[in-house]
């Protein structure tokens, strides 16, 4: 039986061959998993927010971990997402990477204005392609909550929704 | 509110019990309402609250995975927030099928029917919860239209959560269980508020309770 580890809203987290690095409900946020299939080390966040510049507020210091980095924030979960995975012996230039999420579950009341979910996956787009990490998939927008998972062994990302037919 | 060191807002154990009061006037209006509107005994719980960073409080309202029927209203004026019901999707729509008494043209329809009571079901509650707010402590509340959504908790409440958190690194959140009498049906509702909206209910309640007592 594979290890499962799970990340949370707001996280991050690398695993080696042997585990699956899984997250769930999946809405407005956007995930990327990233993957070297060289060094078989690969890994997930979970982020809410573009990023800290966009937010009204500043975050205290001190509350984010040691690096500076929040992974609530897309630009900050990526940068913390390679620290790690290069930690493990990942390399950049071998990374691959799949979008998931950046749905819109109240159209008239939150995107309207904002589209949250929408400037999510902009944000993973333009970050990912400036450091050249190749898209190879992409599950994104729509109004629907999703589950992913990353099997770290072979590099394989499972992509599930949960739809009620039953109301 | 104090400030501990982090510069998180914290409640004391007095401000955490007279936010809680107030949740419990606004849940008992919208239990009332509800009750009249179905007919039915509707038990509710004392509200629980939680004051934590806004990725935190995702476990506070349920299971990430799970999948709900979740109502939401935004609450604008005074104390910007929102208002969240959440059910089962199989007990929301017993909730529907009591309040349209079973009422389908055909089964095309039933979804929407469904979808439409439910979001006046929210509408109610909150119309009744928020005329408590403005009638206990003289503030301006009103709601937006309600829209409805069944898929996971984590999937229908992080958009939510990230709008609170672009304005804000804390949330405070109150929640009620009821259930309704010889039925199965339960749920919940939840109450998300920004600090700033937090201290004016505050301000409001010491003003309201202050001038009482003289």
């Amino acid at each position: 039986m594979q290890k499962i580890i799970h990340v949370a809203i707001a996280g991050c987290a690398v695993g080696l061959p042997g585990t699956r690095v899984r997250t769930v409900g999946i809405g407005s946020c956007v995930v990327v998993a990233l993957y070297d299939p060289k060094a078989r080390v690969g890994g997930m966040f979970h982020a809410m927010l573009p990023s800290r510049k966009g937010s009204s507020h500043k975050s205290k210091e001190k509350e984010v971990a040691s690096n500076g980095l929040d992974p609530k924030y897309v630009d900050e979960a990526l940068g913390q997402l390679i620290l790690e995975i290069e930690k493990k012996g990942g390399r950049v230039r071998n990374l691959k990477a799949t979008i998931i999420g950046g749905a819109s579950m109240f159209s008239h009341l939150l995107d309207a204005n904002h589209a949250l979910g929408r400037r999510n996956t902009e944000a993973v787009r333009i970050l990912l392609n400036q450091m050249r990490i190749p898209i190879v998939s992409e599950d994104t927008g729509g109004n629907v909550g999703r589950l992913a998972e990353l099997d770290i062994e072979t590099g394989l990302v499972e992509i599930s929704k949960k739809v009620a037919l039953g109301k | 509110m104090a400030r501990d060191m982090d510069g998180t807002q914290e409640l004391s154990g007095a401000e955490r019990d007279t936010l809680t009061e107030v949740v419990n006037i606004c849940s008992g209006n919208a239990s009332a309402a509800l009750s009249q509107m179905i007919n039915h005994i509707v038990h509710i719980s004392v509200p629980d609250a939680v004051v934590d960073k806004v990725e935190r409080v995702l476990p506070f309202l349920g299971e990430p995975e799970d999948v709900n029927t979740v109502v939401f209203l935004k609450l604008v004026g005074d104390t910007p927030g929102v208002m969240l019901l959440m059910f089962p999707p199989a007990m929301a729509s017993t909730l529907a099928k009591m309040v349209t008494h079973g009422h389908t043209a055909n089964f095309k329809e039933l979804e929407n029917l469904n979808r439409s009571a439910l979001g006046e079901i929210g509408n109610i509650l909150a119309g009744s919860a928020t005329t408590a707010l403005s009638a206990f402590l003289y503030m301006n509340v009103h709601q937006s239209i309600p829209e409805v959504a069944t898929d996971m908790v984590g999937a229908v409440v992080d958009a939510i959560l990230g709008e609170i958190g672009e304005s804000s690194d804390v949330a405070l959140a109150f929640k009620v269980n009821f259930d309704v009498d010889k039925e199965d049906i339960r749920g919940k509702v939840l109450f998300l508020f920004e600090p700033e909206a937090t201290r004016k209910i505050l301000n409001a309640t010491k003003e309201r309770v202050g001038s009482n007592r003289r």
